[in-house]
């Protein structure tokens, strides 16, 4: 009896071990998992401005190193890459900059350089991307010349770092866009240097707060806020008019000259004037941009008010040339149906074609060659 | 009594092994060129797999599920960034599928933000996308034609 009071002791005792450990196992396991999930939560921290992971790929990255090294003159702590960097980015700025600019000119400056110089990195939008490729650090925005937002927005705020301006780079809500806040003068500014490149120049340029709340949203709490207009582009630039229906002239003259921005300002009017620049906009936007001959065309607008002005603003991206036949005129269509003719002169018409609705270009294109 | 006993286990091994062959029949190469072929719309596409040089980091394009828990996976996408994609992942614990499917839905949730900030005329279409799965194999398909890729998915388990 005392023999398997024993067995039984020793056997209930293995098993209390077995336990213990698998349980110390089990304990150590997930505190390692924790330990992992905690160090990649803190590795995307969106509360903070630098170390955050936009669409999961591109990390935003601080370049003090680069833009102290220019103000201080010694590059000594800077590795090769950097050294490079700051180089290539020393020659554009004596480029660029002259002497007597204002922070607003130094500004406008380097914005004109990057959306003159630096392309869009259209990998973006592939599944897998090259793992060599750089296109969201200013060490491989300037060695390259392209860019996705990151890479816009960090060598924008590397340049007004190394003038001494105050910058940092937003990133929204969702953590899938990037741009500049800007200090100029005693306001901060939003600047969205990836969605004006190529071709809506200052349609993202020093906007407010509230013009930007328009499209993105942020964490308001870790950035400065800018509600002011004084440098606002969109403000500063705006041209008087007397009532709404002076818009679609100037909107028409716009378009001829292929302008992507316009801003106008209309002094202390009423609330039914107000009512008709909106509506006078909305009614462009479906009738004009609706239509036909401006269907490729983005066509986006907004209201704001300063004070007693009333302002209203818009851009347009034109559509690439490649992509739009309206440029071709008359003239030059008539060349080209020439030409078809004179080598295909047999041609018989033929009505019995039918074409389903995925084909609806070809019919059109059928019908030019007749 | 030994003999029941011994029955009974034999009974549990059989159910278990015969519970255990699954998807172990499909063979993932022609599952892969079913739910290919069966797209004729496709544009031109790129594939990866568990077979590509630098397989773990390629494969978190895809999924953040962790890579040693993977069997075998393809992935093939438009190679001018347009939204198409078809992949299929396979798991060595079947049980682990609800989280793998929640990381190829988390996958959609991104391309859809993606296309909707750089490429919005893509979004919609992206949004289509939809996860399957059988056994222990998840699928994604992105594509003009989900119902024929989901058609031979499934009928690759046949």
């Amino acid at each position: 009896m005392k023999k398997s009071a024993k067995i039984i002791t020793a056997a209930f005792a293995v098993v209390l071990v077995a336990i213990m450990g698998v349980s110390l196992g089990l304990n150590v396991l997930t505190l390692s998992k924790i330990s992992t999930l905690e160090s990649a939560a803190e590795k995307n921290d969106p509360s903070r401005e630098n170390g955050v992971m936009i669409v999961n790929r591109y990390e935003v990255k601080s370049t003090e190193q680069i833009s102290d090294a220019y103000i201080s003159g010694d590059s000594s702590g800077l590795d090769e890459r950097d050294k490079a960097t700051l180089d290539t980015a020393k020659k554009i700025l004596k480029d660029i900059i002259k002497k007597g600019m204002t922070d607003y000119e130094k500004e406008v400056a380097v914005y004109e350089w990057i959306q003159k110089n630096i392309k869009h990195d259209n990998d973006i939008l592939l599944v897998v991307q090259d793992p060599n490729a750089d296109t969201y650090t200013p060490q491989g925005v300037l060695a390259g010349k392209t860019a996705v937002c990151v890479g816009y927005a960090t060598t924008f705020r590397m340049f007004m770092q190394m003038l001494g301006i105050d910058c940092k780079v937003v990133h929204d809500n969702d953590l899938s866009h990037t741009w500049d806040l800007v200090k100029i003068g005693s306001g901060w500014y939003h600047t969205d240097l990836y969605f004006d490149t190529p071709k809506s120049k200052f349609a993202h340029f020093n906007l407010t707060d509230s013009m930007r709340a328009n499209d993105y949203s942020w964490d308001e709490s870790i950035y400065p806020r800018g509600n002011s207009f004084e440098y606002c582009y969109a403000v500063m630039n705006a041209d008087n008019i007397k009532n709404a229906y002076q818009i679609p002239k100037k909107l028409k003259s716009m378009l001829d000259k292929k302008d992507p921005f316009f801003s106008y300002k209309m002094t202390d009017p009423t609330d039914i004037q107000k009512s008709e620049i909106r509506v006078m906009l909305d009614k462009i936007s479906e009738s004009v941009f609706g239509a036909q001959n401006y269907e490729n065309y983005y066509f986006s607008y907004n209201t704001i008010q300063n004070g007693k002005d009333f302002i209203a603003y818009a851009s347009i991206v034109y559509p690439d040339p490649e992509d739009d036949n309206s440029i071709i005129d008359e003239k030059t269509e008539e060349k080209i149906r020439k030409a078809i003719d004179k080598v295909f002169s047999n041609l018989v018409e033929n009505n019995d074609i039918i074409f389903d609705e995925g084909e609806i270009g070809e019919a059109a294109t059928s019908k030019a060659v007749k | 009594m030994m003999k029941k006993i011994i029955s009974i286990f034999a009974l549990i091994c059989m159910v278990f092994t015969l519970g255990s062959c699954g998807s172990k029949g499909v063979d993932f190469n022609s599952l892969k060129e079913n739910m290919m072929s069966a797209d004729d719309s496709l544009p031109s596409m790129k594939t990866v797999s568990d077979k590509s040089e630098n397989a773990e980091t390629l494969f978190k394009s895809l999924s953040d599920f962790d890579y040693s828990g993977i069997e075998s996976f393809f992935l093939a996408y438009a190679s001018d960034g347009s939204p198409y994609e078809i992949a299929a992942v396979k798991l060595k614990d079947a049980g682990d599928l609800e989280k793998l499917e929640t990381t190829l839905n988390n996958h959609i949730g991104d391309r859809v933000r993606l296309y909707k900030n750089y490429a919005p005329e893509y979004a919609k279409k992206a949004e289509k996308a939809i996860v399957i799965s059988k056994d222990n194999i998840a699928a994604l398909i992105m594509s003009d034609k989900s119902d024929e890729v989901k058609k031979a998915f499934e009928k690759s388990f046949k």
